[in-house]
């Protein structure tokens, strides 16, 4: 964790502090704080977010992910409440998106019945895996519960002002800038005709999903099992971090009438689209 | 505007720099460009004072510059002189410095002959009025670069030593970062400069042998801490803002030992006040790692020879760095970083990044020459120049005087001036 403070007056200054976790990076900008204030919050915050990233780790066989995909069709494991309500989280929301975010799609032989062979024992935060090769990925939906703990962190230390980063594709902004209402995000994503529009962010989050050239491919499509193809990417304005990477990727590889659907379901704005 | 002309918006658009608000507290004596739109109707008048091969590559810029006219050559070595009169084939010819310093039609002479005549042509230059850029090192001892100071200080005539990198864009951009923290605390910085050569040019005749290889012998030169280390050295001051209190050093003949006087391998270490340690080694019998400045932070690494910089570990994001800028600046403008997810596994490369976006061009010496221009026709002093020049050639000095002496030697009190963390101890000489 490296950390940059500069004083703005005797007791308030800016800290930016930046990181490597989720194979991505995090950089949080926190307003109106002392040295000492803001070196204790970027302290708590790295230590979240590198204990959800050793939780939820798809491909680290130490996380506690990783077990769980290894050994949940043999017994129910019990799980950390983190990990259990995450799982349960994108359960429940399965159904307001059409099936479109799928966190098994990584499982061997997906089908759309894969979610469905997942079962949760809320009473002892415990998952049973009916099938086997079934796996959870929760890849595409981490970065947003990583960004929601830290809000929940910076509100409950006090603390009013803050742009929080996961790796460009998520990004909350609490509070106002020092000189303006809000923060003004712009995005970098190319072939955008919108390009050099501003996004004023208050208290929401802008999460992107994409496809940012022809050749990458790294999302899988519940509706075919395949990788969705072709360029294009769509950012959605949200109030929370996890129905912000929910919503970004159900979209993007959602067709019309589910995204009609989907749309009923949700409470959002569409930042920038090319689809 | 005539294209061959700068000025300090198109200097500092080039390196990225105008346009933001920026002082370039660091690098103080660009403000010499400020006024070139006022002055494209003068002339410069100038005198070359060796032009050898130095002295040759200098007119060869000075040739570029509109506002140049290259009046008078004076040197000793015919061949020199030859060569010097087909860069300038109007310029009056002087076997004698002095007669050429008694022309009333140069305005400012630029110094290139082996560093033990500097002093007293530049001396005498001064006394004749002219303005000066004498090539570095300064002087031959301390002593004499502290009274090459202060003569230009007593007849207020511009005064500029031969250290291009001050104008060198990656070094005014890369100066203006590490200022601005990006790099965290400065601790260390490691400058070297390697060479496969023996450093020798042709002698046509075997009784000029020292005249033509004056680098060689200790009666012209002090070897590799005068001619190499000078321009490294400087890097330091800029960087930290500070000037060293003492250093140690070694020195030695390794490799080459075909008669010369001057060591071919060299070491000193420079120490802050607080600790902060410069290092200079040259060894002139291998040439792998070439030349180099490695500032080193506690947050990356700056190597403006290649005009690139690292981060210790995944770098910060320019567009924050962007927004931390703007808020101190108490501005409220978007941050375009939004949108596709930033991948750790493309970004781990450790090739680093290039201070101004690309590979760097020239190292400054055109720019240089351009504002000693400027600076002859406004008769403005830029701040900074004549300092940085002369604690360059003093630094280097120090070291060879350690090296000499095999002892850790301070900056004398003596020969301090009011610059940096230094206070003038004495008298004007």
């Amino acid at each position: 964790m490296q950390t940059l403070y500069k004083a703005i007056n005797e007791k308030n200054g800016l800290l930016y502090t930046w990181f490597e976790a989720m194979h991505t990076r995090m950089d949080i900008l926190l307003c109106g704080c002392s040295k000492k204030e803001g070196e204790h919050l970027a302290g708590l915050i790295y230590k979240e977010i590198k204990q959800l990233e050793e939780m939820a780790d798809f491909y680290n066989k130490d996380s506690e992910l990783y077990k769980l995909n290894t050994s949940a069709n043999q017994h129910p494991v019990r799980l950390s409440m983190d990990l259990f309500t995450m799982i349960d989280d994108c359960i429940v929301h399965s159904k307001r998106n059409e099936g479109c975010f799928d966190i098994t799609v990584q499982s061997h032989n997906y089908n759309k019945t894969t979610l469905s062979t997942i079962r949760l024992c809320r009473e002892e935060h415990a998952v049973f895996y009916t099938r086997r090769g079934v796996r959870i990925d929760l890849s595409g939906y981490v970065k947003g519960y990583a960004l929601d703990k830290v809000v929940d962190i910076l509100k409950r230390e006090g603390q009013e002002n803050a742009l929080i980063n996961m790796g460009n594709s998520s990004v909350f902004a609490m509070g106002n800038h020092p000189y303006g209402d809000g923060w003004k995000i712009s995005t970098t994503l190319a072939g955008n005709k919108e390009e050099g529009k501003s996004i004023v962010l208050h208290n929401n989050c802008l999460t992107t999903s994409d496809n940012h050239t022809k050749e990458r491919k790294h999302i899988i499509s519940p509706s075919t099992g395949n990788y969705l193809e072709g360029f294009g990417y769509i950012s959605v304005l949200t109030d929370r971090g996890t129905t912000g990477e929910i919503l970004s990727t159900a979209l993007l590889v959602a067709d019309p009438s589910q995204r009609e659907k989907i749309k009923k379901n949700y409470e959002f704005e569409i930042g920038y689209e090319i689809k | 505007m005539n294209e061959k002309l700068i000025n300090r918006r198109v200097f500092l658009k080039n390196a990225g720099l105008a346009g933001a608000g920026i002082l370039l507290a660091s690098s103080l004596w660009l403000s010499v460009f400020s006024e070139t739109n006022h002055t494209t109707k003068e002339e410069v008048k100038i005198g070359i004072i060796g032009p050898g091969s130095r002295g040759q590559l200098l007119m060869s810029f000075l040739k570029e510059n509109p506002k140049v006219r290259i009046v008078a050559l004076s040197d000793i070595y015919q061949p020199s002189i030859d060569q010097g009169r087909a860069l300038a084939p109007e310029a009056k010819l002087y076997k004698d410095y002095r007669k050429l310093l008694e022309d009333k039609e140069v305005d400012a002479v630029i110094i290139a002959t082996p560093l033990n005549t500097h002093f007293q042509i530049a001396m005498d230059a001064f006394d004749a009025g002219k303005d000066v850029f004498c090539e570095k090192c300064l002087g031959y001892t301390i002593k004499e670069c502290f009274r090459m100071y202060n003569k230009h200080l007593e007849t207020g005539k511009i005064f500029f030593s031969g250290q291009q990198r001050l104008f060198d864009l990656r070094y005014i951009k890369a100066m203006e970062m590490i200022h601005a923290g990006r790099f965290g605390d400065i601790n260390a910085i490691r400058t070297f400069w390697f060479r496969n050569g023996d450093w020798r040019r042709e002698v046509p005749s075997p009784e000029i042998e020292r005249h033509i290889n004056w680098r060689l012998y200790k009666e012209y030169s002090k070897g590799l801490m005068t001619e190499l280390a000078c321009h490294q050295l400087q890097i330091g001051s800029w960087a930290l803002q500070d000037l060293p209190e003492k250093v140690m050093g070694h020195g030695s003949i390794t490799y080459w030992k075909d008669g010369r006087e001057v060591y071919d391998n060299v070491s000193c270490i420079y120490v802050f006040e607080n600790g902060v340690k410069m290092t200079f080694d040259s060894v002139i019998s291998n040439k792998f790692y070439g030349l180099e400045e490695q500032i080193l932070g506690h947050l990356g690494t700056v190597e403006p020879e290649k005009g690139k910089f690292f981060y210790e570990t995944v770098p910060p994001a320019p567009g924050f760095l962007q927004m931390f800028d703007d808020i101190q600046n108490k501005l409220f403008d978007t941050l375009p970083f939004a949108g596709t997810s930033w991948e750790a596994e493309t970004a781990k490369e450790k090739n680093g990044e290039y201070i101004l976006g690309k590979r760097p061009e020239g190292d400054g010496t055109k720019e240089l020459l351009d504002a000693f221009v400027e600076a002859s026709i406004t008769q403005k002093q830029p701040l900074h120049i004549a300092e940085e020049g002369y604690y360059a050639s003093a630094l280097c000095l120090l070291g060879h005087q350690a090296i000499e002496e095999e002892r850790r030697v301070y900056f004398p009190d003596r020969y301090k001036i009011d610059y940096l963390n230094h206070k003038r101890q004495a008298e004007v000489l």
